[in-house]
């Protein structure tokens, strides 16, 4: 199965819809390979359009396997409702641990990584389930930060800080100057750092 | 807390949040290509456009030059020294020119600065004497140029050429397409209709 979703053939690009994101969910409850040719037709630019402003050329398409890879094997059991978005968040989180890896890398190698996954082994669980619901609670946090924002600084905060796009090409989009939506983001960063202190959180 | 893991914790925000608008660089990229490829086409465009209009503006001009400047001072050179008579056209039939007939049409070529088009410039005896041919026994005049026709008078009848009804006339133009002979030379260079126009003229004035 790996060697079926490295070498993917290349498949002319389609624009995805509702319907067309039903039949790929049942591809993959229905284990068939042709979910992930349809995915690449389908999703392939936007996936990529994605990885790449969180990492290099080479890196997007590692990552873009690797995001095929864990659709694969995500669903079942999940069964999105929206493919394009679910399939977002899988591949900016790949995207970003590839980003965490390269910088760690440059900081003290490939053996600093190595030995802080050996140290982390001796850690307990329980730091690894207070991190997670602390990660599950500032998730929380964020979302409900998020949905107060007025449109247009969700819009920015969201492509910003979710898609990592870049301030002009936002900018461009809203029809605002990159001086004007950079002031907009650093008000929406102060607001956030307010609501995090005042939820408690060490920032 | 760490910008990662704030940045981690983003990753985790509902759909309905995520659900933005975007359009990546790379599009914005190849719409700015598509822009200036089409605003090069459009340059393109503009000049083409503009040396088509030139040339059709110089090319209206440059008869009427010829005409004016050369062909009017020539004329009246040409005049005095043009050797055609009604007998040796009709001995000749057209086929032949003597060696004057040459010098003069020469002359006619060089002064006009046509010497190099000696194709079109060979075919205005030739249209001289077929006219001549035909139109002998008729009772046409032709009184002046105007535009690119002639005003001719049959039997008192002042009239265009184009508009001639006269049948030896029309047989003529059917028989060597004299419109489009002329067409043709004017076309391969400009004024050579005025020159057989006029030369056309001269004949029959001297007639």
């Amino acid at each position: 199965m790996l060697s079926a979703i490295v070498y993917l053939p290349e498949v002319p690009a389609r624009k995805g819809n509702p319907m067309e994101d039903a039949v790929l969910v049942d591809l993959y409850f229905a284990r068939d390979q042709r979910a992930l040719l349809e995915t690449q037709s389908i999703y392939g630019s936007y996936c990529r359009s994605i990885l790449s402003q969180i990492v290099d050329r080479e890196d997007t398409e590692e990552c873009f396997n690797d995001t095929l890879m864990a659709l694969w094997r995500s669903i079942p059991p999940n069964r999105p409702e929206k493919f394009r978005l679910y399939m977002a968040k899988i591949a900016r989180n790949l995207a970003f641990n590839r980003y965490k890896e390269k910088r760690a890398d440059k900081r003290g190698g490939g053996e600093a990584a190595l030995v802080l996954d050996e140290l982390a082994e001796c850690l307990s669980d329980t730091t690894s389930t207070e991190e997670s619901v602390i990660m599950s609670e500032l998730s929380q946090s964020l979302n409900s930060f998020v949905r107060e924002l007025p449109e247009r600084e969700r819009t920015l905060f969201v492509r910003r800080y979710f898609y990592a796009d870049q301030v002009q090409d936002i900018a461009e989009d809203l029809d605002l100057s990159p001086n004007h939506a950079a002031v907009i983001l650093r008000r929406v960063r102060e607001k956030l750092k307010k609501q995090l202190v005042k939820e408690g959180y060490d920032v | 807390m760490k910008a990662d893991t704030l940045f981690e914790a983003l990753g985790n925000l509902d759909d309905d949040l995520i659900d933005v608008r975007r359009s990546s660089s790379s599009r914005k990229r190849s719409s700015k290509i598509i822009r200036l490829r089409k605003i090069s086409a459009a340059a393109c465009g503009l000049v083409i456009l503009s040396a088509a209009v030139l040339g059709v503006y110089l090319n209206i001009q440059r008869p009427a030059k010829t005409y004016n400047a050369s062909f009017e001072a020539n004329m009246e050179m040409t005049r005095s020294d043009l050797t055609y008579t009604e007998t040796e056209t009709m001995m000749e039939g057209g086929a032949v020119m003597d060696a004057e007939e040459n010098q003069t049409e020469d002359s006619f070529m060089a002064s006009s600065g046509m010497a190099s088009t000696t194709a079109s410039a060979a075919q205005a005896p030739v249209l001289v004497t077929d006219i001549a041919e035909h139109i002998q026994d008729s009772p046409l005049e032709i009184l002046s140029l105007k535009e690119e026709d002639l005003v001719i008078s049959i039997s008192g009848e002042k009239m265009m050429l184009s508009e001639t009804e006269d049948p030896h006339l029309l047989r003529l133009m059917e028989d060597s397409d004299f419109y489009e002979e002329v067409n043709a030379a004017s076309l391969t260079h400009p004024g050579m209709y005025h020159l057989i126009i006029g030369e056309i003229e001269q004949y029959f004035e001297i007639r």
